[in-house]
């Protein structure tokens, strides 16, 4: 924290103490309801709120039955003595193993789809001789912008027509879509400290252009297009309007199932998938830092 | 039964602004006690704007992770403050506001203990107006912080202290220096955050329950409930214009390329 310099007056001492204040609150305002959402999660009774005995840490009020119950909700047999069988029915039949399934599924390939086109059109688009970059740039961004309740009505109609609209492959096109503008965004980023000259190096030195792209151009530009492909992963990932409107229920996806919960029936089950989600996220934003230290430093070494 | 007969009609458009458009008069104005769709789209822009007004306080605290705590820890983790929920599912942070703002949740349970109410009296935080608006601000708050702290960040502190040095008194300094730096960020990321909150479907949809809905989901309701698609449609393709012609000003004042994420 910085001292304050010698020369302030009595009304800026009160004031910098009142700004840091509201900053607290803000900060608390940001970070408090990820913060309550875990110990909830480990209420033994079957609500929303705070226990007389979670206040006084007594150990009974604390349980992991919610837990418990992302894997057995819905099995045949969910009392039977743990062993090959039980495993195989909560993989099979538990339905937020089977949201867990489909959403990491839908999430890779979804993923994979985007981060390849985003990857292409953020080169094509970096290129000076592309005709019309402004307009299909936006073009391309436009799911992003666009209101998701309109983008997922249009996909309905769009994919009813041609049979896409409650199967897997629909729901992944659907997901790929809406996830590609990060890529680009992200990839464009770096393209901006790219240098040209190195795939014209190359090229002099007879590479091929398939070869200097894989061997020059992709090594560079690697962070750009894994942070943009975590970024449509996470959108894959906590997507829900379109799974409301293109999937069946076999498709259900982890937030899908969390909106049934919230909508129909409440209970603890929620808190404890909230938990494991934001442990998720957790893990996300370090690969993302890591990642972000490492492309600064990759282009410190390049600049130099 | 003439109009609704012809291929194109521009009669679900009239619904959707509450009139009714007929052969021979035209676009006439619904009665008063319908008119709900303007009122709707009313509420979401002002709900937008209530998004925008989480500005002041973004910026402060924008502001202080820029400038105040330059110690490189202590900046990191407030920067980690406000990351988190910004990589945390959306549906986590409405369920936990579902929690803390529920008759029986946090807030309440915290009220009722300090005295300011009664058991049997406890505020109706969540399910109106109220919930929709909190629950927004803090999803839509760091879309606000990111952008304007990447601004910020490259404001050399040396030109406030050089205003204060040449006599100007801390709010001058602030107003006439510091404040004209933001600008771009302010429209950045008040833009950005006015075009996200106008299509906001989930969160109100959840929290919101009948006073607080907004225009998206009165298109889900026609689509999936009422089965009216030409009347979504309608009020889709408004929403669209609305949205297309934000997006446009920000290409226009900031450029799509400038987006930077997280």
């Amino acid at each position: 924290m910085s001292k304050l310099p010698p020369y302030t007056s009595t009304g800026e001492y009160i004031w910098h103490y009142v700004y840091r204040s509201i900053c607290g609150l803000i900060f608390l305002f940001l970070i408090l309801p990820i913060i309550v959402v875990l110990p909830l999660s480990f209420n033994v009774e079957p609500y929303f709120s705070f226990t007389k005995g979670m206040l006084n840490f007594d150990p009974e009020a604390f349980s992991l039955r919610w837990y418990e119950d992302i894997l057995r909700n819905g099995m045949a047999s969910p009392d039977a003595p743990f062993s090959w069988a039980w495993l195989s029915d909560t993989w099979n039949n538990s339905q937020w193993m089977r949201a867990i399934r489909n959403s990491f599924f839908i999430g890779i390939c979804a993923t994979l789809l985007s981060t390849a086109l985003g990857t292409l059109a953020a080169i094509g688009l970096s290129r000076s001789e592309m005709p019309y970059r402004r307009l299909i740039m936006s073009i391309l961004i436009s799911p992003m912008i666009v209101p998701l309740v309109i983008t997922a009505a249009g996909m309905f109609y769009f994919y009813s027509q041609v049979h896409l609209s409650q199967t897997y492959l629909g729901v992944i096109m659907a997901h790929a879509v809406l996830g590609t503008p990060f890529v680009i965004i992200t990839v464009t980023a770096t393209l901006v400290g790219f240098d040209k000259s190195l795939v014209r190096a190359s090229q002099s030195l007879g590479a091929g252009a398939l070869i200097t792209f894989r061997k020059v151009q992709m090594p560079l530009i690697i962070p750009g297009v894994i942070s943009g492909g975590l970024f449509a992963f996470i959108t894959s990932f906590d997507e829900v309007v379109a799974v409301l409107f293109l999937a069946s229920p076999e498709q259900r996806t982890i937030p899908r199932q969390m909106w049934s919960g919230i909508r129909e029936q409440i209970s603890p089950t929620i808190l404890a998938v909230a938990t494991l989600l934001v442990i998720l996220s957790i893990i996300l934003l370090t690969v993302l830092e890591l990642l972000r230290r490492r492309s600064e430093r990759l282009r410190g070494i390049t600049s130099s | 039964m003439k109009l609704t007969s012809q291929d194109l009609t521009p009669a679900f458009y009239a619904a959707a602004l509450d009139g009714r458009y007929t052969v021979d008069k035209g676009f006439v104005r619904q009665n008063e006690n319908r008119q709900i769709y303007v009122t709707l789209f009313w509420r979401t822009v002002m709900i937008s704007v209530s998004g925008d007004g989480a500005l002041p306080p973004s910026w402060l605290s924008s502001r202080i992770s820029a400038c105040n705590f330059t110690a490189y820890v202590s900046s990191n983790l407030l920067m980690i403050m406000v990351l988190l929920p910004f990589w945390t599912s959306l549906l986590v942070r409405t369920t936990a506001w579902i929690a803390i703002l529920q008759s029986q949740g946090v807030i309440n349970d915290l009220l009722v203990l300090v005295g300011v109410t009664t058991d049997d009296a406890r505020f109706s935080l969540i399910y109106n107006m109220t919930g929709t608006i909190i629950a927004m601000t803090h999803i839509l708050l760091p879309f606000m912080i990111l952008p304007l702290y990447s601004v910020m960040k490259t404001i050399p502190p040396s030109y406030m202290r050089a205003a204060r040095s040449l006599g100007a008194t801390p709010t001058m300094a602030f107003l006439k220096i510091y404040m004209p730096q933001t600008i771009p960020g302010v429209g950045a990321g008040g833009l950005l955050v006015f075009i996200l909150a106008i299509g906001y479907y989930i969160t109100p949809a959840l929290v919101g329950g009948q006073d607080g809905s907004l225009i998206s989901n009165m298109i889900a309701y026609h689509m999936q409930k009422s089965l009216n698609w030409s009347l979504a449609a309608a009020l889709g393709g408004i929403l669209l214009a609305g949205v297309l012609l934000l997006y446009w000003a920000y290409d226009r004042v900031i450029g799509i390329d400038n987006m930077k994420l997280g």
